[in-house]
């Protein structure tokens, strides 16, 4: 790739310097996914509530580009009220970022963000995530992934049977391959999916291109629904990789080191999901974005609002 | 869909074209065409038609079942929106070129795309109990339309967004406390170069109103019936059919512009209707069946629309003014949407024919079951005008 790009004679300066912002669209020698996770307590109508200020913000040493927003109602489950997902529809969100807005200087109701359709079959939605990563995430040979879960809340009927799995392809051979763990579980300490089923034994690196969660039924609930809801999750690589988590959340005032699965749904899934424009997000180290979100209505008081950025970082 | 670049020298606007029909079953013909005036290009350009829509409209619930009455008798027994749509038949027609069928075909039949989003998860319950109730009507409740090619507005031009009045329910007292709020955005992007806004959005929030349709002021709505099973006699207070109250000002949109310097490209809209606190009231005094637990419909079969571009353009409507909402969002939308093979273009006085049928009358017991079906049908495309 030619380094220097010259400044056309025609061209305007704010154009030339979006496209020297997408030079950084290079290959790295590892492209890795990340997520930047907050959940946020909206209180009071007519209040604007930022999110914590230290976690959409490339706090590494390479760059990352994002791509999808998602954002959903996660469940309070210390205030142990029930949950109405639609209330969503009361919410707005904006983002600042180098003294601009997106998408708006208003509000934008959380549905109007939506541009990228998600609904799997109505059968698995309820209890599935999945995700197509950017960029392959290579898993050299004897490397594993380290997947740390919990579920948010302690099933009553009995416990819930919740997985990950990964697909993708070997790099030498072309041949498919399916990583996949499932746990019951019947409590809400954390958990490591076994990680020897992640393990690439074999003897090329495995490009994985795309991971799934799901989050089953309580076992003797007579529904057989899951719930995406519940679960949450973080994911690291063993071995080659950055070797830091992939989803990455806030440590004040709360600590969540897990992302609730449902953000996960940026392909499949049952949160909203918003395509970023043209090449996403490009942060250089250091840079950021503020995130603000507005209960539009007094009913939509004191509701939990998950919000996730995703893409993925790459070393050079 | 991700629109490509504006094209030198062209113009796209888009257009539908659209019609709902109320057909009886118990009075003969049962097979019916739609107003072909209504699938008409009176303009002089050509129309592109890429997507189709099909949908119920005006329905109360999505699903309606009385478990009280043993013997179904006439609105206790699939009267809804589901029946109405699986089991009528359609045949569509671009007279002298392009027969999509030789025959009146299941509408379901026709292979829809994935436009929908994801359902209420109502069903099982955890600790908290924390779902949505049965009768909720969606998730997010929203609709949208990405246009095949950007819409050029000039840096003078605005958009206007029109939202009718619509009749309520059958014993729901219409105010502000169940008053159903849409939301509008009209997504944008620069039009030269590298776009530095990027997926820009101006959006609004405004009340819907609830149709007066009985009552000295009463209007009769003009665009479809309001519930074709009787459940909805509207007590609305609104004498408008079109509200200004209801519409994306010209002020408000303008207010929104991110660039002084020239014309935006229009990717698309989208408009949310908030209904919750509507479904939370159907439920308890509008179902006829008093369980609470009917799914109400999405009010976006229910509100009629209307759109255009304003100094600047063409200035028409977008389509017939009237239009459900549904049938005009046929990238994102509850109606079933269907993506032409070969695009149907109409020219200058060119028009379709549509055919609809709906099944013979049913009986149960010697109780006939409800014989009327209301379905609409929407054709969504683009204008291409020479500049």
């Amino acid at each position: 790739m030619d380094d220097h790009i010259e400044q056309r004679p025609d061209e305007r300066y704010i154009d030339y310097m979006v496209r020297l912002a997408e030079k950084n669209l290079c290959n790295g020698i590892i492209m890795e996914p990340r997520a930047f996770f907050d959940v946020i307590t909206l209180d009071d109508a007519n209040r604007i509530t930022n999110g914590s200020p230290d976690v959409f913000f490339n706090g590494e040493q390479f760059p990352i580009r994002l791509t999808h927003l998602s954002a959903a109602i996660v469940p309070d489950f210390n205030a142990g009220a029930g949950l109405d997902e639609r209330f969503v529809q009361r919410l707005g969100l904006r983002l600042t970022f180098h003294d601009a807005y997106y998408m708006s200087r208003e509000f934008v109701p959380i549905p109007l963000w939506l541009n990228k359709q998600v609904s799997g079959p109505p059968l698995v939605t309820d209890g599935t995530s999945s995700a197509t990563f950017d960029r392959p995430v290579v898993l050299s040979a004897r490397d594993t992934l380290r997947i740390e879960g919990a579920l948010q809340e302690t099933p009553t009927n009995g416990p819930r049977l919740v997985s990950a799995s990964f697909t993708g392809t070997g790099m030498l051979s072309g041949r498919p391959y399916f990583f996949s763990s499932e746990r019951s579980v019947g409590d809400t300490l954390p958990f490591v999916f076994e990680a020897a089923r992640f393990r690439n034994d074999g003897t090329e690196p495995v490009a994985l291109t795309d991971m799934a969660l799901t989050c089953g039924a309580e076992l003797n609930d007579p529904v057989g629904q899951g719930d995406i809801r519940q679960l949450a999750v973080n994911i690291r690589q063993v071995g080659n990789g950055t070797q830091a988590d992939w989803f990455q959340g806030p440590t004040v005032p709360l600590s969540l080191t897990r992302m609730p699965s449902v953000l996960n749904g940026y392909t499949t899934g049952r949160a909203l999901v918003h395509r970023f424009p043209g090449v996403g997000l490009l942060w250089e180290p250091g840079e950021g974005l503020t995130l603000a979100g507005l209960p539009l209505d007094a009913s939509a008081q004191g509701l939990q609002l998950g919000i996730s950025l995703w893409g993925y970082i790459t070393v050079t | 869909m991700v629109a490509p670049k504006h094209i030198e020298n062209l113009l796209y606007e888009p257009r539908g074209f659209w019609d709902v029909r109320q057909v009886s079953s118990a009075v003969q013909p049962t097979q019916i065409r739609f107003d072909q005036a209504n699938f008409f290009n009176g303009e002089k350009y050509p129309v592109t038609l890429y997507r189709l829509t099909l949908a119920p409209v005006g329905y109360t619930f999505r699903t309606y079942a009385n478990p009280a009455v043993a013997v179904p008798t006439l609105i206790e027994y699939h009267n809804d929106a589901i029946a109405a749509l699986t089991r009528s038949q359609i045949q569509i027609n671009a007279p002298g070129r392009q027969h999509y069928s030789k025959r009146d075909l299941l509408i379901p039949s026709w292979g829809t795309l994935p436009t929908w989003e994801p359902r209420n998860k109502t069903d099982g319950t955890n600790a908290s109990g924390d779902n949505s109730p049965a009768f909720a009507s969606s998730l997010w409740n929203v609709g949208r339309w990405d246009f095949a090619h950007s819409l050029v507005m000039p840096r003078l031009g605005y958009l206007e967004l029109d939202l009718a009045s619509f009749p309520g329910v059958l014993g729901l007292t219409p105010d502000d406390a169940i008053r159903p709020i849409a939301n509008i955005g009209f997504q944008e992007t620069g039009a030269t170069g590298a776009d530095y806004f990027v997926g820009n959005q101006r959006v609004t929030r405004v009340p819907l109103e609830f149709l007066n349709t009985t009552g000295p002021d009463a209007i009769t709505p003009p665009f479809f019936a309001p519930d074709a099973f009787g459940f909805a006699a509207s007590p609305g207070t609104s004498t408008l059919n079109w509200p200004p109250t209801s519409s994306f000002r010209a002020r408000d949109y303008d207010a929104q512009n991110v660039s002084n310097r020239g014309p935006t490209q229009v990717l698309g809209f989208k408009v949310q209707i908030d209904q919750i606190d509507y479904d939370n009231a159907v439920s308890v005094t509008g179902d006829p069946s008093g369980t609470g637990l009917n799914p109400v419909n999405s009010l976006l079969f229910n509100v009629a629309s209307r759109v255009r571009l304003r100094n600047s353009g063409t200035g028409a409507w977008w389509w017939r003014p009237g239009a459900p909402l549904a049938l005009m969002m046929p990238t994102m939308t509850p109606a079933l949407t269907y993506e032409l093979p070969v695009p149907i273009t109409l020219g200058p006085g060119d028009t379709l024919e549509v055919e609809l049928t709906v099944p013979a009358p049913v009986t149960i017991d010697g109780n006939l079951l409800e014989p009327n079906y209301q379905l609409g049908i929407g054709f969504c495309g683009e204008a291409v005008i020479e500049a």
